[in-house]
């Protein structure tokens, strides 16, 4: 599918009610749903990490990655739930903006693979009993490649507002 | 004495602050080690705080908790700290006269105020409630202050950004 064909539905969603009254209906409600965004994302960023820390044998080592994964697991998708409903109110609000934009379609490539990677192997591995204290080459890889990726999405993001 | 507002126009106008804001690649590099920072530092005190309030990993010892993620609350303030000052650097006038940024730097002083009188105070006697799943009052008041305070920071900050 190339991007061309993708134009029509960005001109719909810039064209949307909510995403137009986000744009010119009030100054504040961007930043607003935006300040959201961010305290969502620090939540997550700072759960994802703690567990990709453990799993590289860094932080709460005197407990097992499983168990840390699980209370953490709650916080995760509680604060992806509100990352993905306010980024598609604030997409909506500059859709056509996005649309050309390089920032966002690389945070757009790495948030695709970096969910698929948390909802897949991160979530099989952390969650997995693992109670050796030792972090085995495996768990390295996945804590890596997890915090690159979301790394990624967050370093797409922020340029968004530069390139 | 020089006035503050002399000091950051003194500021800005050295090489730093003019190379800072101008070159097109520096700013957005150090905006978005801050904000990384942010994670780092806020996620981890955020786990802590929920802890305090008796909310997440009640199985585990506060102190254990607390204690095992310090290290990183502490190491991504301190690159918090230092992209922060580069950033009030390249536009130290705008920022200064900014009420945003004005708020920001009194949730900042309110959150470590926060830190010392719970420091001063309940945790003192941390070995008497170090087990309890859910800890006393005082405890789960400063853990819930923080979580409110850096949130305000992190708003008070996004619009300092916006209202440049």
């Amino acid at each position: 599918m190339s991007m061309q064909s993708l134009l029509p539905l960005f001109e719909w969603c810039d064209r949307t009610a909510i995403g137009t009254w986000i744009r010119t209906g009030s100054g504040w409600a961007f930043p607003i749903i935006e300040t959201f965004h961010i305290l969502a994302l620090t939540l997550l960023f700072g759960t994802v990490l703690i567990v990709d820390l453990r799993l590289l044998g860094a932080g709460l080592r005197r407990q097992p990655v499983s168990w840390i994964a699980a209370e953490l697991w709650p916080w995760m998708m509680g604060s992806l739930a509100l990352i993905l409903v306010t980024g598609i109110l604030l997409f909506l609000s500059e859709a056509l903006k996005c649309y050309s934009n390089a920032g966002f379609r690389f945070k757009m490539v790495c948030l695709l693979f970096a969910l698929i990677f948390h909802f897949t192997i991160f979530r099989h591995v952390a969650l997995s009993n693992d109670e050796a204290r030792r972090s085995s080459l495996r768990n390295k890889v996945v804590a890596l490649v997890s915090m690159t990726l979301w790394l990624g999405v967050g370093v797409g993001g922020r340029a968004i507002g530069f390139v | 004495m020089p006035s503050l507002l002399s000091i950051t126009q003194w500021l800005e106008a050295t090489a730093l602050g003019t190379a800072l804001r101008e070159s097109s690649l520096m700013f957005p590099i150090v905006e978005g080690t801050h904000l990384l920072a942010l994670g780092v530092s806020v996620g981890t005190i955020a786990i802590a705080d929920l802890r305090l309030l008796g909310i997440t990993m009640k199985q585990e010892r506060v102190s254990d908790v607390m204690g095992q993620l310090l290290p990183w609350s502490i190491g991504g303030f301190i690159l918090m700290l230092v992209t922060g000052t580069l950033l009030f650097w390249a536009n130290a006038t705008l920022v200064y006269v900014s009420p945003w940024f004005r708020l920001k730097v009194l949730f900042l002083l309110l959150a470590a105020v926060n830190v010392l009188m719970y420091e001063l105070t309940i945790h003192r006697r941390i070995v008497e409630w170090d087990r309890d799943p859910t800890p006393p009052l005082p405890a789960r008041i400063a853990g819930f202050c923080s979580l409110l305070l850096w949130a305000l920071v992190i708003a008070a900050g996004r619009m300092t950004a916006y209202k440049l």
